[in-house]
């Protein structure tokens, strides 16, 4: 049996309410549906969103066994570079492993999946990480704007302990035109929403969930959970009821909660479902992007196994209020704010260093003393420990998936690069392992950042080298999740 | 058996430019503005001078990085001259060099000069990447705005450490830095002129939490110069010269034990104490607290200056406060510290603090403060205090000078 053991899913801690934007660009005549949007932090984009579901996907799992990394997004920050391989890089899995980007749009993330199960029931791999994420940025003022959100889903998929066990795919492929996005733009174009949707999705949509069922010879009665991509709530409602399906029966289109994450949309309602799955249930989903994939997954007796993953409900629980459209444009980027007189006072970006360097800086590697056990970072080839100061005793120890306590902090307001929201939030973290970093904190407010605080690590973008096209992640600090 | 510095060496003439925001001056400007008053001070000859010790922190935005361009300003041809570089504790460090060049015999006589343009980058703010670039270039250090960051770590750990409050915590550094912008408006050659209330200090906008502005020491232009001699020779120039009692720096190896593995607490600095023990011992000073006079000391931020009073034995671990509202420190109070307005109101060019501190310190003993109003009476003993870079991996240097032999 072939198909998913492990998933979570990643939302950020930013929640806009459309009628925030509307509030905003109402002088435009744009009026947004209700509901509010997940929006990327300040330093967040597809990679580092991609990084944190597959970190939280990680727990508890031995990293070891990972053969393959795929990687979907329609928001990459680099076409020359390998996403993949910069993601599976920092999150520590193996170097001698098979990684691919899917890209292009809204099917990335479930043709990437079903590519990975491929593998794995063709005997190449044994088990394959796949991450989505995306985090689309349209023109200021476009009515998409608010529709847009952000988010990631993580699956590894394997031969043993599946808890969900993909029984059929069912893919088109047609060039219908309703968003685009040439690679010398920065913003996505949209054509007229009703013609999209009368033409698009109310067509295009059943065509291919038909076509699964007529292919598997099932009704709609005989799915326990269902999930397809629509752009608005009232919409996904009206065609899934001329679907004849069970209200009951269907899933969150996150559209009211977090906006439409296009390559990761379709897997984070699949996470969605397999949170609630028992033990038999079939469950139905469908992509969107110039055709439609369907994934029909059987949940196995091993569901229950996996319920305290980090999925959807946690994801929503943890939010925080952007009050403002200003703060959006700036930190999105979609209007390129003025940030402060230091912006663009930065190091120069050298790559022979950050690969010499790249335990430390990539994979956040400490030290641990073979001498004295004290674990150090950064590390250094003389011990920390002044009763110690052994030379060359030193073991790697990876510090990137440890815990720890905030042991002091500030909220700096004078920052000097790349920050496009103020105050950074930086301070030294007392890892719970031993050993103390300093270190940049991120997702919390800066009148909750307390001394004792627990924090856990994950990959930001630290800042964007523009004249040399670079984009420098870093290990952070962030709360712990409970 | 190292003998130590002290009475060997004697500061023979100062001199200290303006400091201030000098729109209309160059590192020259100001370099022969201090560098013709210490050599008026001293009377000597410029052909007599033996050695050069140049201290220079942000050389890429005037000077250059080698002794060169500084030589040729002074027209000092063909006299060995050394730049050198140790983050705010350059200007110290050039003295103890010229100090130990007189000492050792090597020459009879030797100039130090220090100096910084800080304010031709377009910034407020130190420039960054100057100095203070990380060993890992952009790719992991957090993103600070430099120094109000690191050093706001420090105060937030010594409110959690000693249970001060917000309110009361800011209180006490506002008290620091209202008595030092005090100094600094009775000082006409202070960057900063102006007495600020508490209140204000108080409201100020945050720069670095809980750091304020008026936390936050200038971002200054300015030079100054020192004439030194073995003190053998020193009253053949003057009868009042002013002795060198200790010259210690202490560059941190124990930091990265502080910052990397996790004992440090976060509330003193270690290389203060470290280089303050062993000054002491070097200038036979066995109680800091009654006999160090006054002292120039490094207060970059109003915290800093907080846990330096600590770290230098001024006061008791955990009680500045006591000390801080008692008005020890003020300008007439039991121990005045920063009478020249210090790093917050006199300010802060990198390279030429460490010798404007010995200009202050001279000419206090010397008993010829530019107003009588900030004259200080009965100094003998007085001390000069820099730390550079962050608390937790940081280079600090202190100088002991003294009226009299002994």
């Amino acid at each position: 049996m072939v198909g998913i053991t492990s998933y979570s899913a990643y939302i950020p801690w930013y929640r806009m309410s459309r009628a925030k934007f509307g509030e905003a660009t109402q002088f435009l005549m744009v009026f947004p549906p209700p509901g509010e949007r997940a929006v990327q932090n300040q330093n967040e984009d597809s990679i580092t969103m991609g990084a944190a579901a597959a970190i939280y996907c990680l727990d508890g799992e031995d990293r070891s066994k990972i053969e393959g990394f795929y990687f979907a997004t329609s928001t990459p920050v680099y076409l020359v570079r390998q996403q993949a391989s910069i993601i599976s890089n920092a999150i520590d899995l193996k170097d001698d492993i098979r990684v691919a980007d899917f890209a292009s749009g809204g099917k990335a993330g479930t043709t990437a999946l079903m590519n990975a199960i491929d593998a794995v029931k063709a005997g190449s791999l044994n088990n394959v990480m796949v991450s989505a994420a995306d985090c689309r940025v349209i023109k200021p003022g476009n009515p998409q704007e608010s529709v847009f959100g952000a988010g990631a889903a993580a699956f590894i998929v394997g031969k043993d302990d599946v808890v969900a066990e993909l029984e059929a795919t069912y893919s088109t492929s047609i060039d219908f035109v309703d968003r685009w996005r040439a690679v010398y733009e920065p913003f996505d174009h949209a054509w007229e929403d009703r013609w999209i949707r009368d033409e698009g999705y109310e067509k295009l949509i059943p065509q291919a969930v038909n076509g699964m069922l007529k292919q598997q010879n099932l009704s709609i009665n005989d799915i326990d959970k269902i999930a397809f991509c629509y752009p608005n709530t009232r919409g996904y409602n009206k065609l899934a009821k001329k679907l004849e399906i069970d209200p009951a029966k269907l899933q969150d289109c996150l559209m009211d909660n977090v906006g439409d994450t296009c390559a990761a949309h379709s897997l984070m309602m699949l996470i969605g479902a397999l949170e609630e799955a028992k033990a038999g249930d079939r469950i139905l989903i469908a992509s969107w992007g110039q055709g439609v994939d369907v994934l029909l997954f059987r949940a196995t007796d091993k569901i229950g196994k996996i319920k305290d993953k980090w999925g959807i409900k946690k994801n929503l629980a943890r939010r925080k209020d952007l009050d403002s459209w200003e703060k959006f444009a700036s930190i999105t980027g979609a209007v390129n704010f003025y940030k402060s007189p230091r912006e663009g006072e930065y190091a120069f970006t050298s790559y022979s260093l950050a690969w010499r360097e790249r335990k430390e800086v990539t994979k956040l590697y400490g030290h641990k003393c073979r001498k004295c056990g004290t674990i150090q970072f950064p590390p250094r080839h003389i011990c920390v420990n002044p009763e110690c100061k052994a030379i060359d005793q030193m073991e790697d120890i990876r510090l990137s998936d440890k815990k720890g306590k905030v042991f002091s902090l500030t909220n700096d307001y004078m920052v000097s690069a790349g920050v496009a929201m103020p105050p950074a939030s930086s301070g030294y973290v007392n890892l719970d392992s031993g050993g103390r970093i300093f270190i940049q904190m991120c997702d919390v407010d800066p009148a909750e950042l307390t001394i004792g605080m627990p924090v856990e690590m994950t990959v930001r973008r630290k800042l964007v080298d523009a004249p040399r096209g670079v984009s420098i992640y870093q290990w952070v600090a962030v709360p712990a999740r409970e | 058996m190292a003998q130590g510095i002290k009475d060997k060496v004697a500061v023979i003439g100062v001199g200290c430019s303006k400091f201030g925001e000098r729109w209309d001056c160059s590192a020259e400007d100001l370099l022969i503005e201090a560098y013709k008053e210490a050599i008026t001070d001293a009377g000597v000859d410029p052909n007599d001078i033996e050695g050069g010790f140049a201290g220079t922190a942000f050389p890429t935005v005037h000077l250059g990085k080698a002794a060169t361009p500084i030589a040729q300003i002074l027209r000092l041809d063909y006299v060995p001259f050394s730049r050198n570089e140790n983050y705010c504790g350059t200007g110290a460090d050039a003295f103890r060099f010229a100090s130990y060049a007189v000492a050792s015999g090597a020459i009879d006589l030797a100039l130090v000069v220090g100096v910084e343009k800080l304010k031709d980058v377009g910034t407020p703010g130190l420039p960054v990447g100057g100095v203070d670039t990380p060993p890992k270039g952009n790719f992991l250090a957090p993103l600070l705005s430099g120094g109000p960051g690191v050093f706001a770590l420090l105060a937030t750990a010594y409110f959690a450490k000693y249970n001060i409050d917000y309110t009361a915590g800011k209180e006490m550094l506002a008290r620091i830095s209202a008595k030092s912008h005090y100094n600094g408006s009775l000082n006409p050659r202070a960057h900063m002129r102006r007495a600020v209330t508490i209140e204000t200090i108080i409201s100020a906008p945050i720069i670095a939490w809980p750091l304020g502005l008026f936390d936050c020491c200038g971002v200054t232009d300015g030079a100054a110069c020192a004439v030194l001699c073995r003190s053998e020779d020193a009253k053949k120039y003057r009868d009042d010269p002013i002795y060198v009692k200790a010259l210690q720096i202490s560059c941190t190896s124990g930091a990265p034990e502080e910052w990397a593995a996790g004992s440090w607490d976060g509330t003193y600095i270690e290389t203060t104490r470290q280089a303050a023990a062993r000054a002491y011992k070097e200038a036979g000073v066995k109680n800091p607290r009654e006999e160090i006079s006054f002292a120039e000391i490094h207060d970059c931020f109003s915290i800093t200056e907080a846990i330096i009073m600590e770290d230098l034995g001024f006061s008791a671990q955990g009680h500045v406060k006591d000390d801080v509202f008692d008005g020890r420190f003020h300008h007439d109070g039991a121990q005045p510290m920063n009478i020249s307005g210090g790093l917050k109101s006199f300010g802060h060019p990198i390279g030429a603090t460490g010798i404007r501190m010995v200009y202050e310190l001279v000419t206090q003993m010397q008993g010829r403060a530019e107003t009588p109003a900030r004259q200080l009476r009965n100094v003998k003993l007085g001390l000069t205090h820099n730390l550079g870079d962050a608390p937790s991996r940081s280079v600090v240097a202190i100088t002991i000078l003294g009226k009299e032999l002994g």
